[in-house]
């Protein structure tokens, strides 16, 4: 996924937006407690293990973007997709899902043209948005945005 | 007034989601969501039922519209839906190939 994602307290938050949208500013801001895993290349596996039941796990990843930093090598199930907007107020308001799934889809690399992948990514947004809970984040740059995320 | 039947194109993915029906077009990744209405019509586009037959039965029963009114904008829509490719639009019934075969197309910009 084109999106930041980062881990506070166990659990891992995703931020997507498209280039300028504030992946790099929202990792800039996080506070020293938390735990970078990429502000670029976000990396999501479907985790059916366990105790935690179904979800997502994010994994800290090499690719780094303007922050020039590389993710922490670690992982974290996934609390929460963030889509970023710059404004005037830190607003966090609730997506519906097909909203969500909509805006995962414009931030998913994927660059095939076989039906088939295209049903199984379609099938991939979907299943996570009904299972992870999705915002659309709209924050001013200074770190008080954090006090809302996590 | 003619017959109209209809079937979903096969180099699309469709998956609803709290009642509302995303598709996704193979050719271009382009994403479409419908309303209820226009899922249920989605839904009933089996190449065999006429358009008439499926406002009538389906939309009407449903959801309190004029028929000949929900008529004419089923025919509006399901043109709309053709003009994007994503459904088939025909004066008979369509036979709909088992396998989905998609058409070929060099990769573009693509991060959607």
């Amino acid at each position: 996924m084109h999106a930041a994602s980062a881990v506070r307290n166990g659990k891992a938050y995703l931020f997507a937006g498209v280039s300028g949208a504030g992946k790099t500013t929202i990792s800039r801001l996080a506070p020293a407690d938390a735990t970078l895993l990429t502000d670029e290349i976000s990396y999501l596996r479907v985790d059916d293990g366990g105790s935690r039941g179904r979800g997502y796990l994010a994994y800290g990843t090499p690719f780094a973007g303007e922050l020039a930093k590389i993710g922490e090598n670690v992982q974290a199930p996934l609390a929460a997709v963030y889509f970023l907007q710059k404004g005037f107020e830190n607003t966090i308001e609730p997506v519906k899902s097909s909203e969500a799934a909509r805006m995962l889809l414009e931030n998913v690399l994927f660059f095939a043209h076989d039906p088939e992948l295209v049903g199984l990514v379609l099938e991939s947004a979907c299943r996570l948005v009904s299972c992870v809970p999705a915002y659309r984040l709209t924050f001013v740059p200074d770190e008080r945005v954090w006090e809302l995320i996590a | 007034m003619s017959p109209v039947y209809i079937a979903r194109a096969t180099a699309v993915a469709a998956r609803s989601l709290d009642g509302e029906m995303m598709i996704m077009s193979a050719r271009d990744s382009t994403l479409f969501t419908l309303n209820p209405v226009g899922t249920v019509i989605w839904q009933s586009a089996d190449g065999k039922t006429p358009l008439s037959e499926i406002v009538e039965q389906q939309i009407c029963a449903e959801f309190e519209v004029d028929s000949v009114e929900a008529l004419k904008d089923a025919e509006n829509f399901v043109h709309d839906l053709a003009g994007h490719g994503i459904l088939v639009v025909s004066g008979g019934p369509i036979d709909i190939p088992n396998r989905p075969v998609g058409p070929a197309k060099p990769a573009q910009d693509g991060a959607r």
